[in-house]
């Protein structure tokens, strides 16, 4: 049983039959960093917030169950969460404007020790301070006393980390997390972010557009486009035998150029088929209706008819 | 901090000269004769003369404003023509009811657009959403001499449950002695409860009339800027940490959401310092506004530009304090960039 487990996660826009999130599935096993990749609009955050039930207004969860150690997060009628920061928190993509402006950062890491690790307040103000010292703040008695504004986005999402860990969560979802930060603090986040996973054991949800970092941090990555999960499976299986049309396309891209034989087209989310459908080179009839993960190796999964037909012609 | 606040001084007092100055010429190109208002209707030639004479109405344009000018800054406000009093003496005689008026229309407004706006944000898209909104634009859109019309015709004319508008005390009731000139405070110094009963009575009809006006747009603004608060990055962040919906409701929504509100009362409260001559005259208040509105009556100018210099200095007097409040609640303008580690 893995520590999280997404499954048949559908997302949309009230009053609209599109979907933004259709069939996401995927796992993250605990002391194992999970990737989450695709282009910006491909889902990821949507994703992420759909789990952690922080969507939007205006957009809501449809279907799909979110389990924790085999326990649904979310009722049977959707609404009331079963769910609290000892099980899941999240880090965001912009660290400051994630951060209270008005409140001291030492004191918000103090308040989310309160509520999840019933401290006291004087008791919760001493430790925020060792937690500054422990996510790598020099002067971590002053920068307790300061606010969001003064501190720089480095700073800022070593607050928001030693927030999230503050929480003791099993699973922690990191959006982006160095995104909006320069080159050599993204090394020093990560660095973070990997001790955090050898101390406490817990699973990560690492979303990213950037491939690199998936190489670097993950063990473990899912691709997505348009809101469907195109492949997931071990980043050696994905990186070096990947099986979706899409996937081999978004790769190519990086290391070569973009392969001309693909057409440059937004995402379509009226496609009733697979989301790439209109794009791929490979297309078939087939590709009309909404193609479900299939396992091609050993925990390796995609969504394509293509190898489904493969298989079927070499089984047979 | 210090610096911002004397800089923030320093700009007031250059305002202030502004608007003195402006206010000389806007009263000047005001249509009507003071002189001959002044007069009377039976008044001769040589009458009116004498009186142009007298008020220096017939001296050159540049020699009265500097007379006017000085006078201003040494605390002299000139003689109205219309009563012979010394126009500040006048002012500040009146200015307490206005003050007592406006602090209470204020208050009301506050504590009906505050809570209801952060209750309509709260429920967004809900019926008290939909109630409160509709609240809003029936204060937004009600004219103010309409509503208190109607207020008198209904609750002393009818029903006969507040005084009529007259005044702020029964006629005969001796006010209490001045400490702060608001006739509820004092008579509460002094604990004389029953006239302080008897001074909010009187109270009661233009506060409600005004209240309600000005909850409108102190509504709209806490709504608007809730709703901006709990939709942010860092309210998100607080859900994801798990602090509780009450706590995010106030400590992350609404202390976040201040800053507006306080610029909004902050506006509604300087429109009540110039706006309320409306009021003030529908129920005979004996403030600062009637004694504006008698003065238009009859050309009484310089009673006239002691007012709009009164109300202009009240306004940046305002404008101060809410800047230093903003200080005050938002750390980022109270402090500096920049803690290195």
């Amino acid at each position: 049983m893995s520590l999280l487990e997404v499954s048949g996660l559908t997302v949309g826009v009230e009053h609209s039959p599109h979907a933004l999130l259709r069939d996401v599935d995927f796992t993250v096993e605990a002391g194992q960093i999970m990737g989450l990749v695709g282009e910006s609009g491909s889902g990821k955050t949507m994703s992420a917030l759909a789990i952690m039930d922080l969507l939007p207004a205006g957009i809501e969860r449809r279907a799909g169950t979110v389990r924790l150690d085999g326990r649904d997060l979310v009722a049977q009628d959707r609404e009331t969460v079963d769910r609290n920061a000892n099980d899941m928190t999240m880090i965001f993509q912009h660290p400051r404007s994630a951060l209270n402006p008005t409140m001291r950062v030492g004191r918000q890491i103090g308040r989310a020790l309160e509520i999840n690790q019933d401290m006291g307040r004087a008791a919760a103000r001493s430790r925020a301070t060792e937690m500054l010292n422990h996510v790598g703040i020099p002067g971590a008695d002053r920068v307790a006393r300061a606010y969001p504004h003064q501190l720089s986005g480095g700073m800022c999402q070593r607050v928001m980390i030693a927030m999230a860990l503050a929480c003791r969560p099993r699973v922690l979802i990191a959006d982006e997390p160095t995104t909006a930060l320069d080159v050599t603090i993204q090394a020093q986040i990560f660095d973070l972010i990997n001790d955090l996973v050898e101390e406490t054991g817990c699973g990560v949800l690492f979303i990213t557009h950037d491939l690199g970092a998936i190489a670097e941090m993950c063990d473990r990555v899912t691709v997505l486009y348009g809101g469907q999960v195109m492949e997931t499976g071990d980043v050696r299986q994905v990186f070096t035998d990947s099986r979706h049309p899409y996937t081999q396309f978004l790769f190519d891209a990086v290391v070569r150029e973009a392969d001309p034989s693909v057409e440059e087209k937004d995402v379509n989310f009226a496609l009733q088929g697979c989301r790439f459908g209109h794009r791929c080179p490979y297309a078939f009839d087939a590709c009309a209706e909404f193609p479900l993960l299939r396992e091609v190796d050993t925990g390796h999964l995609t969504s394509c008819f293509l190898h489904q037909k493969e298989n079927a012609l070499g089984s047979a | 901090m210090g610096r911002y606040l004397g800089k923030r001084l320093l700009i007031s007092v250059a305002t202030i000269v502004g608007i003195v100055v402006i206010v000389f010429f806007i009263v000047r190109v005001l249509p009507g004769d003071a002189a001959i208002a002044r007069a009377g209707p039976y008044a001769n030639e040589e009458k009116v003369a004498e009186i142009r004479d007298k008020y220096g109405f017939d001296d050159p344009m540049p020699v009265q404003f500097v007379d006017y000018f000085t006078g201003v800054f040494t605390g002299d406000f000139g003689v109205s023509i219309r009563t012979d009093g010394d126009v500040l003496e006048e002012l500040l005689i009146r200015l307490p009811a206005s003050l007592e008026l406006a602090f209470y229309s204020v208050l009301m407004a506050t504590l009906v657009g505050i809570p209801l706006g952060i209750l309509a944000a709260a429920r967004r898209g809900t019926w008290i959403d939909g109630g409160a909104r509709v609240f809003a634009v029936f204060g937004s859109s009600m004219a103010l001499f309409w509503l208190g019309l109607l207020l008198i015709y209904f609750f002393f004319f009818r029903l006969r449950w507040f005084p009529g508008p007259i005044d702020r005390l029964p006629i005969g009731t001796e006010p209490p002695p001045m400490i702060t000139g608001f006739y509820t405070f004092d008579a509460a110094l002094r604990g004389d409860f029953g006239l302080v009963f008897e001074a909010f009575r009187y109270l009661a009809l233009p506060v409600i009339t005004l209240g309600f006006v000005l909850a409108a747009p102190i509504l709209k603004m806490v709504r608007a800027s809730m709703i901006e608060a709990l939709d942010s990055e860092h309210v998100r962040t607080a859900r994801a940490i798990g602090v509780p919906p009450r706590s995010i409701l106030f400590r992350d929504g609404f202390r976040n959401a201040l800053l507006p509100v306080i610029t909004a009362i902050g506006i509604v409260f300087g429109y009540m310092l110039g706006g309320n001559i409306i009021v003030e005259f529908l129920f005979a208040w004996p403030g600062v506004g009637r004694y504006a509105y008698s003065a238009i009556q009859v050309n009484d100018l310089e009673a006239l530009q002691g007012f709009v210099i009164m109300v202009g200095i009240l306004y940046v007097i305002l404008n101060v304090v809410i800047d230093v409040s903003y200080a005050w609640i938002d750390p980022r303008i109270r402090l500096g960039k920049k803690v290195s580690s």
